[in-house]
């Protein structure tokens, strides 16, 4: 399946060269904390496929973890994320993470982030699996937005690195397993860059779920490439999803914070029955996984795909005050939610696996660094805490941002002749409008999304992977229409996550974090991961 | 009789106006009679603090040590000269030249469960309560941290520097493997299991406190849960139940039993008082080099 898999997306006729040291891909935390850290010694190119501040990071309404003297400790975080994570995670990587959280949120104050502060310094939230006070925010739930906001205004400002906006990753050129380049695609223009180093900061694939918190372009574009370069995956089984999200054609996954089910809020399914009550004593208070299990089960057993949250008991005042942000995004939808049901969907929300990295963002191709939720440093280990990916994307952002400046500076980086070779014909199915039929197109990109909702979702079982893998593969995998389109690459890469993804949850027969398999309950005593590369999935045993 | 030999030791302890110092994990009796009950960095606060001319130590060798270092004045009784702690008998000073030798831009830090001798050796000294404080103190990159390598990896964790441990561990800590924990966990899943930063990484990570004996106890006391199980040395319980009536106590492990700890006796402390010794003295020489470095700690926190 794998073998038959293009080395390229697309092979352009004509492409405009250009040179540059390191080309940063994506415009998230981790990205543009890399693209700071690289253009102090390097030029740097910073590539994003839509345009400021469009990216995960902006919709981040937590904050960002960091254990800070005098009243906390980096063990005590570490500790946290090591319990959240199934102790699951790399604690090598992991120390790295909470020792040098501190020193994360030092640089982010100096390149103008204005952390919320109370009398007694900066002002601590709290989060689930968090045992003190030690998220920090920006304008209370604007923690990602603020963050986007300050390190963009020092990107645009510093000379070494120049930004270009909508423009598409489409391939990671190698040469001997060293990186050489880059194709990128703007509006009309391929570009041939050549480089040396490439730090891939491109985010996860929450966007091959229907229902998934992420905007519907997180498609995995950088971790696709990188894989068709040789680069090693693992952990992509590993998703975790939010159990309630605002379900609405036209909204995009919002949050229903699980405060709301704490402050009186019920579950109910479409006819009404308050399913919690037979699946746990606690009802809606029982744990995250064990709702968001209860609410998929409840959905596949139905026709409906989507389940009710009720507060109609609760005065609209308390609502108006208590949820100011639900109540207004609920209501521009259309649901006053004190007089009707709110519907919502477990929804994809981080994906845990990714590029597999050492501690510097290294991976498995010298030159190809990867950061943030592309990249699989283990330190979520097998279900994330709350707060720690920010964290992550600054933390191993600046550590790859050195390295990879260090690389181009060292005798090892590629000099020499380029490896792409341009198509010498025209390729008989690209560039004609006739074959790229948008409604078609949108219907399968649907379709898939669907698919992997129900069979990748919250609850797995052999059966339905290998379904999944079957009509993946029979159907969609390699679609022989060769377009130029970054909506078809998008696609192509969301079929390749998807497929790597539902092989590894068909290989990993335990259930273990957020990864439940209701044929395999149980973890297994072998701790396992799962890594991927173009000759297929290997087992390592840990 | 107990009653009659501890009237005897406080008729004695006046009359040679001695303080009786005594380590959390004495024996019941011990820590009855003693004037401060603590942990190692608290008692040699008490010692350097002290207007007595006798400083009674019950504890092991290298606290008796400790405190002569703080008060070279004073008279230092160790009740019984063979409680050793076999952790400080894992590094020689000849060590600590030869690793520095190895990373000459490394700061040498030692836990203060180590000899006088050692210490002269070393940049600076800590216990497991400011042993990270200690080593952020200092202007170095790398540290080197001897003698205990679990306390190391501890302080590694909560650390941005390079840490570079000894090969040393508390025989009595180290006992306690994960799958003790896991055991105990799987029977009480609700209950807070707090342990000490010598026992092994894997059972640090794993716990849901990590501290020294003093800061187990203000966690007990903070904490609104009801029972604790605890992962240091056995006679911990003992305080523990009394300044906190109303909680339960369970010892993580049966094996948490330090030998050295149990060798004194009320007979031994009315003797050793009654005869002033066996003293403990640390040459002038190696002393005044040790204090710079207990010093160090001792300003740090």
């Amino acid at each position: 399946m794998l073998d038959t898999l293009p080395r390229y997306l697309y092979i352009p006729q004509d492409a405009k060269q250009e040179e540059t040291d390191v080309v940063i891909a994506g415009g998230g935390i981790a990205g543009l904390t890399a693209a700071l850290q690289c253009g102090r010694h390097k030029r740097a190119l910073l590539v994003m496929k839509n345009t400021f501040p469009e990216c995960n990071t902006y919709y981040a309404q937590g904050g960002i973890a960091a254990a800070l003297p005098p009243h906390d400790s980096p063990m005590e975080h570490f500790k946290d994320t090591l319990r959240a994570g199934n102790y699951f995670c790399n604690k090598k990587h992991l120390k790295i993470l909470t020792s040098e959280a501190p020193s994360a949120i030092d640089f982010l104050i100096k390149n103008g982030v204005k952390f919320d502060k109370d009398r007694d310094g900066f002002s601590l939230a709290r989060e689930g699996g968090h045992y003190t006070r030690r998220i920090l925010r920006v304008n209370g739930d604007g923690t990602g937005q603020g963050l986007v906001k300050a390190l963009k205004k020092c990107v645009l400002h510093d000379q070494n690195i120049k930004v270009v906006q909508n423009t598409f990753l489409v391939d990671i050129l190698t040469k001997d397993n060293h990186v050489t380049g880059v194709i990128l695609k703007d509006k009309n223009t391929f570009y041939d860059i050549k480089c040396q180093a490439v730090i891939i900061a491109t985010g996860g694939y929450g966007g091959i779920f229907s229902n998934t918190t992420n905007p519907q372009y997180t498609t995995g574009d950088g971790i696709a490439a990188a894989f068709r370069a040789g680069a090693q995956l693992s952990d992509l089984e590993f998703i975790q999803f939010h159990p309630t999200a605002f379900h609405h054609p036209k909204a995009p996954g919002f949050l229903i914070s699980e405060a709301v089910r704490g402050e009186g809020g019920v579950l109910r399914n479409p006819s009404g029955e308050r399913f919690m009550l037979k699946v746990h004593q606690d009802g809606e208070l029982a744990p995250r996984d064990v709702v968001a299990r209860a609410i998929f089960k409840e959905i596949s057993a139905t026709e409906y795909n989507h389940v009710y949250l009720d507060v109609t008991h609760l005065a609209k005042e308390f609502l108006e005050k208590r949820f100011p942000q639900i109540f207004s995004h609920c209501l521009q939808y259309g649901v006053d939610i004190s007089k009707e049901w709110i519907p919502v969907v477990p929804s994809a929300h981080y994906t845990i696996g990714g590029i597999i990295t050492d501690s510097d963002g290294t991976t498995t191709i010298n030159g190809l660094y990867a950061v943030g939720e592309a990249a699989c440093t283990g330190v979520h280990g097998a279900n994330r805490l709350a707060s720690n990916s920010l964290l992550e994307g600054v933390v191993f952002g600046l550590r790859a941002g050195i390295k990879a400046a260090e690389y181009c500076s060292g005798k090892q980086s590629a000099k020499g002749t380029r490896c792409l070779k341009l198509a010498k014909e025209k390729n008989p199915a690209s560039n004609s409008p006739a074959s790229f039929n948008e409604p078609l197109f949108y219907k399968k990109m649907q379709h898939v999304k669907q698919l992997n909702s129900k069979y990748l979702g919250l609850v797995r079982n052999e059966r339905d992977l290998l379904k999944l893998l079957r009509i993946l593969s029979e159907n969609c995998l390699y679609l022989k229409l060769n377009s130029p389109d970054t909506r078809f690459w998008e696609f192509q890469n969301m079929l390749l996550l998807s497929y790597l993804s539902a092989y590894s949850a068909l290989v990993r027969k335990e259930s273990r974090g957020v990864h439940y398999r209701s044929d395999y309950p149980e973890p297994n005593s072998l701790k396992i991961h799962y890594v991927a590369d173009r000759q297929g999935i290997e087992e390592v045993i840990i | 009789m107990k009653s009659e030999i501890k009237e005897a030791i406080k008729k004695l302890k006046k009359e040679k106006d001695a303080v009786i110092l005594a380590h959390n994990y004495q024996i019941e009796d011990i820590q009855d009679i003693a004037d401060f009950v603590g942990d190692s960095y608290d008692l040699s606060k008490k010692a350097a603090s002290s207007q007595a001319d006798v400083i009674v130590f019950c504890g092991v060798y290298f606290m008796a040590e400790t405190a002569s270092i703080l008060s070279p004045q004073k008279i230092v009784i160790l009740p019984e000269k063979t409680a050793g702690c076999p952790l400080a008998d894992t590094i020689e000073a000849e060590d600590v030249r030869e690793i520095r030798t190895r990373h000459p831009e490394a700061a040498v830090v030692c836990y203060v469960n180590s000899s006088a001798a050692v210490k002269a050796e070393c940049d600076a000294c800590c216990t497991s309560s400011n042993a990270v404080k200690v080593v952020n103190s200092l202007p170095h990159k790398e540290v080197i941290f001897v003698p205990d390598k679990n306390l190391a990896n501890y302080v590694s964790l909560n650390t941005i520097k390079e840490i570079i441990p000894w090969k040393g561990c508390c025989n009595t800590h180290h006992r306690v493997t994960i799958e003790d924990l896991w055991k105990v966990r799987e029977l009480y899943p609700d209950t807070p299991i707090l342990v000490h930063p010598e026992c092994r990484p894997e059972v640090v990570e794993e716990a849901d406190f990590v501290g020294g004996t003093t800061a187990i106890m203000n966690f007990v006391k903070k904490s609104c849960h009801e029972k604790f199980i605890i992962g240091t040395e056995m006679g911990m319980l003992y305080p523990l139940q009394k300044q906190n009536p109303d909680k339960e106590f369970f010892l993580l492990s049966q094996k948490l039993i330090c030998p050295n700890m149990k060798k004194i006796s009320l007979e031994q402390v009315y003797h050793s008082l009654k005869n002033l010794e066996p003293q403990i003295k640390v040459p002038p020489g190696i002393a005044e080099k040790a204090l710079k470095a207990v010093n160090k700690m001792l300003e740090v926190s």
